[in-house]
């Protein structure tokens, strides 16, 4: 298996792009990453996209995504494992460099969610979960997050406003993201006073509906050095599933699919958990970040408010978590996501201008999560 | 787009109306929905059985903001129940004012109309829960 490195990293920003079709926005980060790549002839791509048949009316997307970028003719494949499709899409993007069937490939996301009014949004992200168990007795995504919360506080006696937290650290972190979607402070009482949609769920426990497009591209290492100085290696990927119904797992608040993921990245990397430095995490609801952080072993089981609170997690901390403002506050343009975070790590490991940090970190993780637990990736990306 | 065509329905039919779930012969394992191979000792000898009516609420949340067929229903009670044998099931809980729901609070299985799928589409009946007093 060659090493993959990271040479082109391009974002757009995330928000209500009423003036752009999903071909420009996408276009616009891939050009950002091809420019940021010097260019090279792309061989291949691979789309993260969750919804586009139900957001744009359009399947077949990966071809006319690819057509309208300027490239001509490369397979272009779109993956989806519902909102985790980045990660699967960076994971086989890493695949098929590693292998040796392709050197350069553009590793791309997008979601395009501003075409539909917020309760049809509501309806499509329903149908991630399981429609004949789940859907049909009026279950919503913030309602499955909600029968998890209100476990975990149970079970861990966790306030709802030490939960809020990690929305809190989000927004704060998300002002300095000129990608992110809403750069400005929250309080807490604002989040737990917020709109409730699923009770303890409030407006504000919520990632926000948004378009993006996140654009990398990949090489093998060898050729990477010859290209760019700062190459970001993929040290190590991980993929897991686990049941689509809640309710078919022993324990609800048991995300086993995270843990197995992050446990195939850190061996494949060489690393532990403790050698993290700095992460993005996927708090589609404030409650999964918490489960996340435990998961990848960042946090002990039912900690992870109290380590919120005491700093660890913050900007200046310990372990910075969502740099970027996470999915609470950079957004989360679904199928989009898993490669923004990706991309962003990989900005901070090259220390770029736009997510310094005190002293530049080497080793950087992201994670992604499909519903309440069903689908994650773990990407460990190293400086060299 | 109706999403509930009639033969998806009454294909489903002994899972929403009788909890009917699978027993798996080696092992002992009951999944609901029912499977027909095993993910504990991947048998695949299997026997249908019946799930018992009452058990507990493990979790729940209220549901105000739904997606679209249900905007008119809210708002209304999903709680994830733990039954007597262990097997949980997702379900609304009914016959109850939300506010009085708790975490281990006992219920039992009732036949409920689900939801009604447009003008011409099917009416769609299935288990809800309600609590035992």
């Amino acid at each position: 298996m060659r090493d993959v490195a990271i040479i082109g990293v391009g974002l757009t920003k995330v928000d209500m792009h009423f003036d752009k079709s999903i071909r420009e926005l996408f276009k616009e980060a891939v050009s950002k990453a091809l420019d940021d790549a010097f260019n090279p002839d792309i061989e291949s791509a691979y789309i993260g996209n969750m919804a586009a048949d139900e957001f744009n009316n359009q399947k077949n997307i990966s071809s006319l995504l690819i057509d309208f970028s300027g490239l001509n003719n490369i397979p272009s494949t779109r993956i989806e494992t519902g909102e985790s499709s980045g990660g699967s899409a960076l994971i086989a993007g890493f695949n098929d460099v590693a292998s040796g069937l392709h050197d350069f490939v553009l590793v791309g996301g997008v979601e395009k969610m501003s075409e539909v009014v917020s309760s049809e949004a509501e309806s499509i992200m329903s149908l991630g979960m399981f429609h004949e168990y789940e859907t049909i007795h009026g279950l919503s995504p913030e309602g499955a997050a909600a029968l998890v919360m209100r476990l975990y506080m149970h079970r861990y006696n966790v306030k709802e406003e030490d939960i809020a937290l990690l929305a809190q650290l989000d927004h704060k972190n998300a002002v300095n993201n000129p990608y992110a979607q809403l750069r400005f402070e929250v309080t807490v009482e604002s989040i737990i006073k917020a709109r409730p949609l699923a009770d303890p769920i409030t407006l504000m426990h919520c990632a926000p509906l948004g378009d993006g497009a996140a654009a990398l591209i990949l090489c093998p290492m060898d050729k990477a050095k010859k290209i760019t100085d700062n190459p970001i290696q993929i040290a190590g990927v991980g993929q897991a599933s686990d049941t689509l119904g809640l309710t078919q797992r022993d324990d609800l608040l048991d995300f086993k699919a995270i843990r197995l993921a992050a446990d195939k990245a850190y061996k494949m990397a060489g690393i532990e958990a403790k050698d993290i430095q700095v992460a993005e995490i996927f708090d589609s609801y404030t409650i999964y970040g918490l489960i996340a952080l435990e998961e990848l072993g960042l946090a002990n089981r039912g900690e992870a408010a109290a380590m919120l609170k005491n700093g660890y997690f913050s900007k200046d901390g310990v372990k910075p978590v969502n740099i970027s403002g996470g999915l609470k506050a950079r957004g989360h343009p679904i199928g989009a996501t898993g490669v923004y975070q990706s991309a962003e790590i990989a900005l901070m490991l090259r220390g770029d201008a736009q997510f310094k940090l005190d002293s530049t970190p080497e080793i950087g993780l992201a994670q992604t999560l499909s519903g309440a637990g069903v689908n994650s990736t773990v990407q460990i990306l190293r400086r060299v | 787009m109706s999403d509930l065509r009639v033969p998806k329905l009454w294909r489903e039919i002994p899972q929403h109306y009788r909890l009917e779930a699978s027993k798996c012969l080696t092992c002992g394992r009951i999944y609901f929905p029912p499977k027909t191979v095993c993910n504990n000792c991947k048998s695949k000898n299997f026997e249908k059985t019946l799930l018992p009516r009452k058990g507990v609420i493990e979790t729940f949340t209220i549901i105000r903001q739904a997606p679209s067929k249900y905007e008119l229903y809210v708002p209304y009670a999903v709680a994830v129940v733990k039954l007597e044998n262990g097997v949980k099931v997702l379900s609304q809980i009914t016959d109850c004012e939300p506010d009085k729901l708790q975490i281990g609070m006992p219920v039992e299985a009732v036949i409920r109309r689900l939801y009604d799928d447009g003008e011409n589409g099917v009416i769609h009946y299935g288990f809800k829960f309600r609590p035992v007093f």
